[in-house]
């Protein structure tokens, strides 16, 4: 970095810097120090303007960007009238520049912004006001540095920005695909059913099938667009709506096994003294079906679904005998988007574990799995079991 | 032609009759997918087989005879364009459709790069166009 002084406070001939360059450096560190602290690009252009209008005393300050390489225009302003509001610095639209007001000074510096390979990204303005004086030659020599540091920092992270945006973007589309296949699954059969009942030329037996796998794939479909408005109101912090009452548990089980049974055998069984648990049990059968859904896609054999009780808790278990999860495996499980490392080729968004445990914590309850690799997983509810009192008789 | 007419292979109607039922492979690892669509191919006279994973298609369409192949893209074991592959390499010539719940500009992009066609599960009308335009296959040579 070249620093020039202002008149004839060169080096003296004892070779000790004269106080004015020494202050010129120690202003250019802490400035650059300040652009620094931050890790946005816009947040910087802020910290540029308010570092250079420091440096220099000037009166209004623009810093903005524009380069062409898809980034996107960004534009930071500083005003000494803007103060007042505790340095309140605004970001401004595409093509802000100085306001003509602020051009009616005596002085105007413009230093370019660079990458690291010389191409131009844009540029830092400073004025001052008509009753101010003009710019010095020391002015203009800090704020070439300052705008030289700047460069450095702001297309690093420029450059970082672009590259978490394009992998967001990315995760997006791979979300939203495995939403949208989720629900062109039963879509697709609800419309080939429909064709069918449609053109009319089938017997009783076929007629009765479709019913049947077109009632289940329109709760498949309620389930799905359920569990993403679930999601939403996570995503938001906002409340699940929830109505929890006291609920026959068992009951809850078979509608949702029957669900499935067309497709594998599922075996159910409860404690003879079950009491029935307080959950709202159109939510307890999205969990339900969820699970179950989970275990017919990494298992083969026969599911089991088994109530028991356990101190004053109600616990539902769906077990399966599939692969099984290893330890590292489970500790994600019921993260937000995760999904199983056998899960290639399957369908799914990884969001019905996270939204599924969602729903049991707002009821009160628990959900927990627990594996041996190789034997099968066993997904546990619970649930705070109705009192007495609140058992319908 | 006058080169004797061998013994028909299992399951297909003798050559030299006017027609000759196609024999499709329905690979979809959603049961009720396959019902539907079983049932309306059925209803236009094709004989269907089916399977529920990547293997499995693999398995039918090495046992020859599968004059179409449809595969859905999202199974367990293969995707429907892994199965793809595997049975070019293996000169499997027949037709192979992709018929997936979900069409992206890529998975479009990598059906034509195979020469295959990609058809969206919700059309299941296409999905029978399309197979219907193989019918010809079936038919005995003509004379000349």
């Amino acid at each position: 970095m070249k620093l020039t002084s202002e008149g004839g406070d060169g080096l003296s001939a004892t070779n000790v810097p004269p106080r004015r360059d020494i202050d010129h450096i120690r202003a250019l560190t802490s400035a650059s120090a300040r652009i620094n602290e931050h890790l946005a690009v816009d947040e910087m252009l802020v910290e540029l303007c308010r570092q250079a209008a420091r440096l220099t005393g000037a009166s209004s300050a623009v810093a903005s960007i524009d380069a062409d390489d898809g980034y996107g225009e960004r534009t930071a302003r500083w005003s000494a009238e803007d103060r007042a509001e505790d340095d309140l610095l605004a970001l401004e639209g595409p093509g802000a520049d100085l306001r003509p007001e602020e051009m009616r000074g005596r002085g105007w510096l413009v230093a370019p912004l660079l990458t690291r390979e010389g191409r131009n990204l844009g540029a830092v303005q400073i004025a001052r006001s008509p009753d101010h004086g003009g710019f010095s030659h020391r002015d203009e020599a800090l704020l070439e540095s300052l705008a030289h540091i700047a460069s450095v920092a702001i297309d690093k992270a420029r450059v970082y920005e672009m590259a978490a945006a394009q992998e967001l973007a990315q995760f997006r589309e791979e979300i939203l695909a495995g939403i949208s296949h989720d629900m062109q699954t039963p879509l697709a059969t609800i419309t080939g059913i429909v064709d069918m009942l449609v053109e009319g030329t089938l017997d009783e037996e076929e007629e009765n099938a479709l019913h049947r796998t077109l009632q289940r794939q329109n709760r498949n479909l309620r389930a799905l667009v359920q569990q993403f408005l679930d999601f939403s109101r996570l995503e938001s912090s906002r409340q699940l709506l929830l109505r929890p009452r006291p609920t026959d548990v068992v009951a809850v089980m078979e509608q949702a096994v029957e669900l499935f049974a067309h497709d594998r055998e599922l075996v159910i069984g409860a404690d003879s003294d079950l009491p029935w648990a307080m959950a709202d049990p159109e939510r307890l059968q999205q969990v339900l079906v969820n699970l179950l859904s989970n275990a017919t896609k990494y298992s083969d054999d026969r599911i089991r679904v088994v109530a028991r009780r356990v101190g004053g808790e109600v616990a539902v278990d769906v077990i399966d005998q599939g692969r099984g999860i290893d330890e590292d495996e489970l500790a994600n499980l019921f993260r937000k988007f995760h999904r199983g490392t056998n899960s290639a080729g399957t369908d799914g968004t990884g969001l019905g574990l996270y939204v599924s445990r969602a729903l049991v914590e707002a009821q009160g309850g628990t959900l927990t799995a627990t594996s041996t690799p190789g034997w099968g997983c066993r997904f546990r509810i619970r649930l705070p079991a109705a009192s007495r009192g609140e058992r319908p008789s | 032609m006058g080169v004797p007419v061998p013994d028909p292979p299992a399951g297909r109607v003798p050559g030299g009759e006017a027609f000759v039922s196609l024999r499709v492979l329905l690979a979809d690892d959603e049961p009720d997918v396959r019902m539907v669509v079983r049932m309306q191919l059925e209803r236009r006279g094709w004989d269907v087989e089916e399977a529920s994973s990547g293997y499995e298609a693999l398995e039918v369409c090495r046992g020859g005879d599968v004059d179409v192949a449809v595969l859905d893209q999202r199974m367990g074991g293969f995707t429907g364009m892994e199965v793809a592959d595997i049975l070019r390499r293996e000169s499997f010539e027949s037709p192979i459709i992709i018929f997936s719940a979900y069409l992206d500009p890529g998975l479009e992009a990598d059906a034509a790069r195979r020469d295959l066609t990609a058809i969206p599960k919700t059309d299941i009308s296409a999905l029978l166009t399309e197979i219907a335009t193989h019918e010809e296959v079936g038919e005995p040579p003509k004379a000349g």
